[in-house]
């Protein structure tokens, strides 16, 4: 098990984009915890963790081990935690505070979408070859087409999505 | 005497994008698309020696997306591929 502690050195927006699998915690004490990383907004990241802790030993919370593996997790019993850039716990209050912004948040979210393609592509090249080759449009003005087309994005995270497009194109 | 040409493409493609910006409510993105189309042709007035039936591989390259993020977004992509060169469409995010 290795701690890493450079991690309090590396800004928390790159860090959010690191810490996407369970972990551990090590509190002064000694004590360690398992955790899952909940979500994090701005420059607080969020853990939740089956174990409850005292605020002596949330001080030390920059201490975190990322090979953690098994995450004992139990809806009925868990505790939110928050680090303040790693540094700072959070109190309770504001715990609840922030618990809108995490679900702003766009991780692990579900989008569908509908959309209509404006110009297709093939109409696109018929335009473009009109031009080209014979100077005039005349021969694409033939053409009417559309496009449309209905999706489904999953958020992994902040910034990489995947998603699902079903498509149709009518043309000629 | 003219002869035309009646197409549809279906497509069903694993699309993957990169959000470049995402600030506050305006979000910028670009992404890639992979999948099977099967495309139909129809001809009129014209005799074809290609068949009328057939399926390969279908593409996205998306430039640039943009999109006005709320809970119902307003999206607008430039690029190629099976979703066309510019589109407009609404994502309901849940």
């Amino acid at each position: 098990m290795e701690i890493l502690y450079c991690l309090i050195l590396i800004p928390t927006m790159l860090l959010s984009q690191t810490l996407i699998n369970p972990g551990t915690i090590v509190f002064k004490s000694g004590k360690i915890i398992q955790c899952q990383l909940k979500g994090f907004s701005k420059n607080t990241v969020w853990f939740k963790s089956t174990q409850k802790s005292n605020a002596s030993d949330l001080l030390v919370l920059q201490n975190i081990c990322l090979n953690g593996t098994g995450v004992v997790y139990s809806e009925s019993e868990e505790y939110l935690y928050s680090l303040d850039s790693l540094t700072n716990y959070s109190s309770k209050r504001k715990i609840n505070s922030q618990i809108s912004d995490i679900n702003k948040d766009s991780s692990n979210k579900h989008e569908f979408s509908i959309a209509i393609g404006l110009l297709t592509t093939a109409t696109f090249f018929e335009i473009v070859k009109a031009i080209v080759i014979s100077f005039g449009a005349t021969e694409s003005t033939d053409y009417g087409s559309y496009q449309t087309h209905l999706g489904y994005r999953y958020f992994r995270n902040k910034h990489w999505i995947y998603g699902i497009d079903f498509s149709y194109e009518q043309y000629g | 005497m003219t002869g035309k040409i009646f197409s549809r493409y279906l497509t069903l493609a694993l699309n993957v994008s990169y959000y470049w910006v995402q600030y506050k409510w305006l979000h910028f993105y670009s992404g890639l698309g992979i999948g099977l189309t099967h495309v139909q042709h129809e001809t009129y007035g014209i005799i074809s020696a290609s068949p009328n039936r057939f399926s390969g591989v279908g593409l996205q390259f998306n430039l640039l997306g943009a999109k006005i993020a709320k809970k119902l977004s307003l999206m607008t992509e430039i690029g190629a591929g099976y979703r066309g060169v510019f589109t407009i469409g609404l994502a309901y995010h849940l």
